[in-house]
């Protein structure tokens, strides 16, 4: 028969449309004839309705079916295959009717059952039968337990249509038994076809558990998160986990209310709450692979059963009286003997009367007289589970005939407004019925709206896996992917690593990467490699999807990037990384600040490393390497910071080290410049200066001053001639080059006295008077006429005020006054000396004309005149009887009118040098040096006869 | 007023008669005199003698001493001392032998010994080296 033939295709074809199941109307009456005709005439025509539908001629097919019924009305296996093929058409109410005659007419042949349940379970009125479906397919197993097959086959038709209602819990408690080896034995096929739907229904089950309900679900999610972080750091833990597992169900793709559940009840569950925590974290894992701390969580965790706390109780209207309840329980024995005198209803209307809040005696009187009194439904306005009770069980009764009043619609407006009055009042199961009912009426948005508040009411709500199942066939009417055997691969692939299966996943998505494939393939590639730690291959699925410029995976790559080993980072591709770094991926940029680091680049990888951190923001979980990243640029921005401390250090030195040899140098330059003595000064501390002064003076005045610059002067005289002036100021060498010439020699000759002299533009005498020379001297070389009055003004002053300074030098020549106490002084010395070398020695005498006189000389200088001619008298005396010595001081003019002073030392040795002696240094040593030292002081020696006892004076003559 | 006057100019170089011819020329004539005999030779033409004081560069032989008479054989030093005076030994010899020209002593003296110059050597006018050309002039025009 075809019914076995289309069991597995049926549900493909099946059509959406909810219908009332009608009899089918059959092709025209056959006309009378002989049994035996109609029969075979059926049975020709069923041939070839099988033979159209192999063809696909289904519609064909269908009206042979039909005649064969026709002719042969009581054949239960023609009915059925009409049946199927009116399903096949989309004519679902002809198809079950058919079906249904098939069964009355064979209840115990299994294929219209089969087909039955299986035109059922894609029926969009499914929701509101499925009770009386399960009942009547329930049946049919009972008609059919003798027959092994036949129950089989129809066992799975059931336990599809309760895997198509969301009674999967029914249905896998359906098909476990067949399974358990005390049952009967199955075929392998039968075996397989029991795991299959197994398999099936867990994953509906996932798929659905892990769709997102639509809005305002994934709010309301996001806000019980928010709530539960709240109350976790409240240490309501178990609010937060309430929470948690409300918002899940509202956002299953919710990785963060994944994580924050698993990793609450692995914290704080106990030991019976270890597989849903760990059934969380596998979740939040198939959703961000990253998560790798939440892998050592699975290790640990413990299940803590939630102690939600209930909702607040509703309002409920007083209890019936005991006068009610007796009134009531009297009105039932009266109805259960059928109420032959209308007793059972007064009883009613009494007890209501007196409590018409009194649910029970309600529905009996809704039984009876097919409405419910007004007071009752007002008493019950504010009791929520009162009101619903009397809806459910008003809308039981009429489905199951008993009202009064068999009109639906009647019933179903009647009960609408006390079910919307319920779920005002919080009721959960009035809230889970409306959206059935909406769902049945084709409101699909009222029907979401009312299935989203009813999975966010409660943590585990009784009716969650019929609503996922509703939903999803409100989804698939919406023209939206549906449950139909073929979900996305990535949503397969996900359920797979719920199942901690990612080779399965892997499997799902198609296996490896390769190049050509979609992004988004290629990224859900990537998330199961993650999921099973495989770096290397997880990056070669993002950088295939990258380089095809998908962002997300870009992204994933750069997060993966991220967390490498720096020796496996090294093989990453490098333009990929800075592409996500210019995209402003935090990760990217920490990536490949740890590249700069290694390279040595540190202040390119500080710049990166705070980019990154600064695209990140706080992260999320997922960013581990945020604390790696601040971890690095602390490092880095201490060792900038010491850097930049050493570079300052070192830069402080250098400036200290530049500043002190500025410093120096400054002081270098103001000691050339301002250091140094004047040349009156240097007189004044060592007047062994004063003869090379003088000399140089005496210079200055006779070939500078008188002859030179004189001529300046003669610029007065209007015919002077401009370049005999000038040609005396320059010619030989320029007047101040003379000065400074002459300057340059005491300059020497101070440096050999230990005295440092002024530089000459700074000395007072000599410098100004260069100055202004060299001033005459360019004015002079200027083209054109000169400044006379200028230069007459020079004239003047080097003939005033220089010639005043130099004179004023003149008169510090030291002045050395000697008198007898002085000459006894050194007389004594020379005596020590004498005797200390063990020479004969004569007391000199004392010859002093004045008491006192002042020689224009150095004291050394003199006091070493005196002691050499006084040793060079005693020698003369030394070997002589009677010998004598003395000492005289003289004062004379000679016959320029200079006044003189002179030192003589006298002696009786016969034997008298003479100048030309002296001065071949042939007199001795020491009348040499005094012939040198009195002609340094401008002085002459004398050498002059004396009478006996005496024969010459030796002496040192001075200008005075 | 009187005429040119020329002067004998008695120094040990040139440094007198060029500047005074350069600067003094268009009023004075100048002689040159290198020592006491070409002074003593020239005193018969010029209206005034020019001396200077030192006379260092002078050959030992053409200096004369305090007694005037010639230096020839003389040791360094009393070569030095003769010379740095041979200007007043020269007119002293001069005054001695009744030359009685105006004289203008070149030296910077003390007033003591220029004093005593002036007294026993006039007429004579002692000329220190601060004075200007201009002053000379005067000086020339006014010792003749």
């Amino acid at each position: 028969m075809i019914a076995a033939l289309a069991l597995l295709g049926w549900l493909a074809l099946a059509d959406a449309g909810a219908e009332e199941a009608v009899p089918p109307t059959p092709p025209a009456a056959p006309a009378p004839a002989a049994e035996g005709t109609n029969r075979a005439r059926a049975k020709a025509e069923h041939a070839q309705a099988m033979a159209a539908l192999r063809a696909g001629r289904i519609d064909d097919a269908a009206g042979l079916f039909g005649q064969a019924v026709a002719h042969d009305p009581s054949s239960a296996p023609y009915a059925t295959d009409w049946g199927f093929a009116l399903a096949k058409l989309g004519r679902r109410a002809e198809a079950e009717a058919a079906l249904r005659q098939a069964i009355d007419k064979e209840p115990k042949r299994f294929y219209a059952y089969v087909n039955l349940a299986d035109l059922l379970a894609s029926d969009p009125a499914r929701w509101e039968r499925r009770d009386a479906i399960v009942a009547s397919l329930e049946k049919g197993l009972e008609a059919l337990k003798d027959d092994r097959k036949g129950r089989f086959n129809l066992l799975l038709a059931l336990a599809g249509f309760e895997r198509a209602v969301g009674r999967t819990v029914e249905a896998r408690a359906r098909l476990a038994p067949l399974l358990e080896t005390a049952g009967p034995p199955l075929s392998r096929l039968q075996r397989k076809r029991v795991l299959d739907l197994l398999d099936g229904i867990a994953v509906d089950e996932r798929a659905r558990s892990l769709e997102d309900w639509p809005a305002p679900a994934p709010e309301l999610a996001r806000g019980l998160r928010d709530e539960a972080r709240a109350a976790e750091g409240a240490g309501r833990v178990d609010d937060a986990i309430r929470n948690l597992e409300i918002a899940v169900n509202l956002a299953p793709s919710d990785a963060e209310a994944w994580r924050a559940l698993g990793r609450l009840l692995a914290a704080n569950g106990g030991a019976l709450e270890i597989d849903r925590a760990d059934d969380a974290l596998r979740n939040a894992l198939a959703l961000e692979p990253a998560w790798s701390d939440l892998r050592e969580l699975r290790a640990q965790i413990a299940r803590r059963r939630r102690t939600a706390a209930e909702p607040a109780a509703a309002p409920h209207a007083p209890p019936p009286s005991d006068k009610a309840r007796a009134l009531y329980q009297e009105a039932e024995d009266w109805i259960d003997v059928g109420d032959p005198i209308g007793m059972g209803r007064e009883l009613l209307e009494q007890a209501l009367a007196d409590s018409p809040a009194f649910v029970p005696a309600a529905l009996s009187l809704y039984a009876l007289a097919g409405s419910v009194p007004d007071p009752t439904v007002a008493a019950l306005q504010d009791d929520g589970p009162g009101l619903w009770a009397l809806a459910s069980g008003v809308r039981k009764l009429g489905a199951a005939g008993k009202a009064s009043s068999g009109d639906p619609e009647a019933m179903d407006r009647l009960i609408r407004p006390w079910i919307d009055r319920a779920v005002v009042l919080d009721v959960q199961e009035a809230r889970f019925a409306r959206a059935t009912a909406r769902a049945a009426a084709g409101d699909r948005s009222g029907a979401l709206a009312d299935l989203v508040a009813y999975l966010a009411r409660e943590p585990a709500p009784a009716h969650l896996a019929e609503a996922r199942a509703l939903r999803s066939g409100l989804a698939g009417e919406a023209g939206e992917p549906s449950h139909d055997g073929r979900l996305p691969p990535q949503l397969v692939a996900r359920i797979r690593l719920v199942e901690d299966r990612p080779d399965a996943a892997l499997r799902a998505l198609g296996g490896a990467c390769a190049s050509g494939l979609p992004a988004e393939r290629l990224v859900a590639l990537g998330l199961v490699q993650e999921f099973a730690d495989q770096r290397s291959a997880a990056r070669a699925c993002y950088e295939l999807g990258a380089a095809g410029g998908d962002r997300t995976a870009l992204r994933r790559l750069s997060g993966l990037d991220a967390r490498l080993p720096d020796a496996e980072l090294q093989s990453a591709d490098r333009r990929l990384i800075d592409r996500g770094a210019a995209s402003g991926i935090g990760a990217a940029m920490w990536a490949r600040a740890r590249l700069e680091r290694r390279a040595g680049q540190d202040d390119a990888a500080l710049a990166d490393a705070r980019a990154a951190l600064a695209a990140a923001g706080d992260g999320t979980p997922a960013d581990g390497w945020i604390g790696s990243a601040r971890a690095s640029e602390r490092e880095l921005a201490d060792g900038r910071r010491a850097s930049q401390a050493a570079r300052r250090a070192r830069q402080q030195r250098a400036g200290v080290l530049a500043g002190a040899l500025a410093l120096l140098l400054l002081l270098a330059l103001a000691r050339r410049r301002w250091g140094g003595s004047t040349v009156a000064a240097a007189l004044r501390r060592h007047p062994e200066l004063f003869p090379e002064v003088a000399r140089a003076i005496a210079e200055l005045r006779h070939d500078v001053l008188k002859h030179r610059a004189t001529a300046l002067g003669a610029l007065a005289e209007p015919h002077t001639e401009l370049a005999d002036v000038r040609r005396a100021m320059t010619e030989p060498h320029p007047t101040s080059q003379v000065v400074a010439g002459l300057y340059e020699k005491v300059v020497q000759a101070a440096r050999g006295a230990g005295v440092t002299l002024k530089p000459l533009a700074r000395e007072p005498v000599f410098g100004r008077l260069a100055a202004d020379l060299a001033r005459a001297e360019q004015r002079l070389a200027r083209p054109g006429a000169p400044a006379n009055t200028e230069l007459l003004a020079i004239d003047a002053r080097l003939r005033g005020e220089h010639a005043d300074r130099l004179a004023a030098l003149l008169e510090l020549a030291p002045r050395t006054r000697l008198d007898a106490a002085v000459l006894s002084s050194w007389i004594s010395g020379v005596e020590a000396a004498t005797r200390r070398a063990g020479l004969a020695w004569t007391p000199p005498g004392l010859s002093l004309a004045d008491l006192q006189l002042d020689f224009p000389v150095g004291e050394a200088a003199l006091a070493a005149i005196f002691a050499n001619l006084l040793r060079n008298a005693e020698a003369a005396v030394a070997d002589q009887p009677e010998s004598r010595v003395v000492v005289r001081l003289d004062r004379e003019q000679d016959v320029t009118g200079r006044p003189l002073v002179t030192l003589f030392v006298g002696d009786s040795a016969a034997r008298a040098p003479t100048l030309e002696a002296i001065e071949a240094r042939e007199s001795g040593r020491g009348l040499a040096i005094v012939r040198d030292a009195v002609r340094q002081w401008r002085g002459h020696l004398v050498v002059r006869a004396e009478p006996a006892p005496l024969a010459k004076l030796i002496g040192a003559s001075f200008p005075s | 007023m009187k005429g040119r006057r020329t002067f004998a100019v008695v120094e040990d170089g040139s440094e007198y008669i060029q500047r005074f011819r350069r600067f003094l020329g268009e009023s004075f004539d100048f002689v040159p005199a290198g020592d006491f005999a070409t002074a003593r030779a020239a005193a018969g033409a010029v209206e005034g003698l020019l001396l200077d004081l030192d006379f260092r560069r002078t050959p030992a032989d053409h200096l004369i001493d305090e007694q005037g008479q010639p230096a020839a054989a003389v040791d360094a030093g009393t070569r030095h001392r003769l010379a740095e005076t041979q200007g007043i030994l020269i007119l002293r010899r001069l005054r001695a032998e009744a030359i009685v020209l105006p004289a203008v002593l070149f030296a910077d003296l003390d007033d003591r010994q220029a004093d005593f110059l002036r007294r026993t050597l006039a007429p004579l006018a002692i000329a220190p080296s601060r004075l200007g050309l201009r002053e000379i002039a005067d000086l020339l025009r006014a010792v003749t």
